[in-house]
Formats: structure tokens, C-alpha cells, sequence
């Protein structure tokens, strides 16, 4: 169908062209509408698994998991997507203007069929972006549940704790999420604090979290032309949340809240 | 470095840390790492929040790049010597051949990420295929990364391009055994 005779010259060349292109367009634009329905099928099924997943702790493994796997699947599809438009739309172009000259008022024929395949190109990117976003948002979903739940379980674990000699109250620090040893206030033996494996996780949550909270930031900063003052503004908001959060750990936050401003001053990284 | 991010915490320097860490990665119950250490979970909670913090306020990434040394480093360490993961013959043949054989290291590198997309814990897999566990081959990929900065680019790229090679190969294996990518009947 599309091995055309380029020896052909003139007009024959030319509606043999303007065929092939029409053609392949037609192919191309179908291609990409059942790509995108492909994203959406597989998107719709695994979204609201991935996010009852999320919602129980017992799962986060078949989450993660879960998650790679539609993650890798969208990948496929737009991996299928990259191929096809290098070895069927940008192969053509190059043959195209190999064959007829920049100056030949056909050219233009050929320069509407790129553009028009490059823009649906860009049109389902978009989609598997925004489809990609959905997938990882799971991620974040329920934070500020998991969050809430750390800090009831770590205070019922304070409110509890007692020396192991005495029996005295013992005070322990609000945001201790890791193993601690505090002396009794009565008897002064040793006693360690361990606040269980989820609290554990407590300087994990809260760095999602504060990012979460802050995203509005993030995206002006982004939208914004990336300057100094929309990056100190996001940055502030960021480890504002996070000394909230985590108040013994304030003094490494400001390190690395002066650390990133300067990175960024200097025209260095953009990470907080 | 502005402060002396090097300082041993609670008597834990750096390569204990990066020792212990390795081990525990390895599957290495903790209580055994912890008494060889003579510390106790409060002491090594402690540790394992400050030397993290201590790799990302550091802003010449000297700890952090010495971390990667000491982790990947198979020099016997004088008190974890003795605390040691289980391995099977075959994983420690594999795990050898891992280290030597930059190749058969790529391979399983592409394999493990296309595990990972299709919904398999890689790690896991890798574990379960070749008896190689992930601190071990997370050393091995460390010493073959300082590698990199010392060959031809041309010989790397060929070392990256084997690698996309077996992945793909092997994930065409994982979707054949799941009947399939989900677009795979779409044609252009």
C-alpha cells in the first residue's frame, strides 16, 4: 500500500503522496484513539483497587506492587506509542522530504501531515500524563488519615507509659517516633520507650504530606518561571508543615531548607 | 564539610553503620547485629535517623558517597563478622558471578526493573530465581557503578544497552505468563 513508486514524477507522484499521507494519518489518529481507550480501561479497573488498597494498612506490599504493575502497563502503551510514531509517521516524513523539495509547493502537504500527527502525538501524551498523575496520586491519598491514625496510636502508647521499677509516669516527647531511653522522674532507672513499627514510619508520612499540603505552592512555583521568590515561598510553607509535624527534628530541617535556598540561588537543584 | 559529619554516633562510625545496615537489608535478624554492636534498638534508632539526616544536610556528599564504599566494601568488619545472612550454594555462585561478570549483572539489573513493571516485588524475585538477596546485589551494583567513572562511555553504553536488551527479554517472559500487555491487540 505504501511502497509507492518514487520514480514517478509530477502529478501521479504527488496524488500518490497526498494518498499515503491521508492515509496514514487516518491510521495514526485511530491508532492513538485506541491507545487512549486502552489507558482508560486499564486506568478505571485499577484506580479504585489501588485506592482501597491504600486505605488498608495490612496491604501496602500488594499495593506497591500493584501499582508498578499498572504503572509498567501504561508504560507499554506509551512505549507501543513512541515506536509506532518513529517507524510509521516520523520514517515517512524523512522519506517524504527526501523525495520532494522545500521549495516545491507540495511540501506543505507534508509539513500539515507532520504537524497534524505531531500535535495527536502530544495530545495523547498529555493524556497518559495526566492518567499517569491519577495512578501515582493514589500515593498520596490517604495521608492525612495516616497521619492521624500515627499520632493516636504513638499518644495512646505515651499516655501509658510507665516505669518498669516504679510505676511512675513517665513523659515521653509528642512526635518520638523512634526507640528512646528516659530515665524515671522518681527513681531515676532507665527505662527505653519504643513506639511500634508504625510510628516508625512518621518522618516518611510527614515529608509526603507536607509536600502534599504545599502542592499549590509547588505548581506556582513551576507555573511561575521558576524564581528565587516563588521557590523560597514553597520551600518556607514546606518546612513550615514539616516542623509542625516533627518539631525535634526543626534544627535538620532548617539545614536543609538553607541548603536547597542556596542550591537554588545558585542555579543548582530544585528539590526541598 | 561545614560540620564534621564523619563523627562516630553513640561509638557508631560510618562503616559500622553502613555494616550493620548492609546486614540488616541482607535479612539479618537485628537483635544479633545490635548485641555484636553492644547497643541496643533506642541506641541504633537513633543512629539510623542521624547518619541519614547527617547524608542529606552534607553538601559535599562525602558521607554519603563513603556510605556507598563502606556498603558495598566486602572487607570483614572486626565485630559483624560472624553475622552473616543465609545463602544457598547457588545464590553464592550467582552472587559471584554478579560481581565478576559485568554482563550477567546487567542481565539481571534489566530482569529485576521488568519484574518491578509487571507487578512483581523484583527484589523477591531475584531472591527466589537466583538466591541473591537485595543488600547483596545493591553492593554488588555500587561497585560496579564506581566502575563507570573509569571505562570508555562507548563501553558503558554497550553495558546500558545489553541491559534494556534483557529487559526486555524478560519482560516479554513475565507477560507471557500473564497472557499478555493490555495493548498488545492493538495494531496500527
Amino acid at each position: 500500500m505504501f511502497d509507492v513508486k518514487r520514480s514517478r514524477s509530477g502529478k501521479a507522484a504527488e496524488a500518490a503522496w497526498r494518498q499515503e499521507l491521508e492515509d496514514l494519518e487516518t491510521r495514526w489518529f485511530a491508532f492513538l484513539e485506541k491507545m487512549e481507550a486502552k489507558m482508560e480501561e486499564l486506568c478505571s479497573a485499577a484506580l479504585p483497587e489501588l485506592r482501597a488498597l491504600r486505605r488498608d494498612p495490612d496491604s501496602e506490599q500488594v499495593y506497591l506492587r500493584m501499582l508498578a504493575g499498572v504503572e509498567g502497563q501504561l508504560g507499554h502503551i506509551r512505549d507501543k506509542v513512541y515506536e509506532t510514531r518513529d517507524a510509521k509517521v516520523i520514517d515517512t516524513w524523512y522519506r517524504f522530504r527526501e523525495e520532494i523539495a522545500f521549495a516545491d509547493a507540495f511540501y506543505g502537504t507534508g509539513n500539515a501531515f507532520r504537524d497534524n500527527c505531531e500535535d495527536r502525538y502530544h495530545a495523547f501524551e498529555e493524556t497518559y500524563l495526566d492518567w499517569h498523575n491519577l495512578v501515582r496520586a493514589t500515593l498520596r491519598e490517604n495521608l492525612e488519615e495516616e497521619y492521624r491514625q500515627i499520632l493516636e496510636t504513638l499518644d495512646a502508647n505515651r499516655g501509658v507509659f510507665r516505669c518498669r521499677q516504679c510505676g511512675a509516669p513517665i513523659s515521653v516527647p509528642a512526635d518520638c517516633f523512634i526507640s528512646v531511653h528516659l530515665a524515671c522522674p522518681a527513681c531515676a532507672t532507665q527505662n527505653t520507650f519504643d513506639p511500634g513499627s508504625k510510628a516508625r514510619k512518621l518522618p516518611f508520612i510527614a515529608r509526603d504530606l507536607a509536600e502534599k499540603r504545599v502542592s499549590p505552592l509547588y505548581g506556582a512555583y513551576q507555573q511561575g518561571g521558576r524564581t528565587d521568590a516563588l521557590y523560597r515561598t514553597y520551600l518556607r510553607a514546606l518546612y513550615d508543615e514539616l516542623n509542625r509535624m516533627l518539631p525535634a527534628l526543626r534544627e535538620h530541617h532548617e539545614t536543609l531548607y538553607h541548603k536547597y535556598i542556596a542550591a537554588h540561588t545558585q542555579g543548582g537543584q530544585h528539590h526541598g | 564539610m561545614a560540620k564534621d559529619y564523619l563523627e562516630p554516633i553513640h561509638g557508631i562510625s560510618l562503616r559500622d553503620y553502613a555494616a550493620m545496615a548492609k546486614r540488616i537489608a541482607q535479612g539479618v535478624d537485628e537483635e544479633p547485629i545490635f548485641r555484636a554492636m553492644g547497643i541496643d534498638r533506642a541506641i541504633w534508632d537513633e543512629i539510623n535517623t542521624l547518619w541519614p539526616q547527617r547524608m542529606a544536610e552534607d553538601e559535599t556528599f562525602e558521607v554519603t558517597i563513603l556510605y556507598s564504599q563502606y556498603f558495598a566494601d566486602e572487607t570483614p568488619h572486626p565485630k559483624l563478622d560472624a553475622v552473616k545472612a543465609d545463602i544457598s550454594a547457588e545464590g553464592a555462585a550467582n552472587l559471584e558471578r554478579v560481581k565478576a561478570d559485568r554482563y550477567f549483572y546487567e542481565e539481571l539489573s534489566g530482569a529485576r526493573e521488568a519484574a518491578f513493571e509487571y507487578g512483581l516485588d523484583g527484589s523477591q524475585w531475584l531472591l527466589e530465581t537466583f538466591g541473591i538477596n537485595l543488600a547483596d546485589f545493591q553492593a554488588a551494583a555500587m561497585k560496579h557503578g564506581e566502575e563507570n567513572f573509569r571505562i570508555d562511555p562507548e563501553q558503558l553504553r554497550e553495558y546500558l544497552d545489553y541491559q534494556c536488551e534483557m529487559k526486555a527479554k524478560y519482560a516479554e517472559k513475565f507477560a507471557a505468563e500473564r497472557g499478555g500487555n493490555v495493548a498488545d491487540d492493538v495494531e496500527f
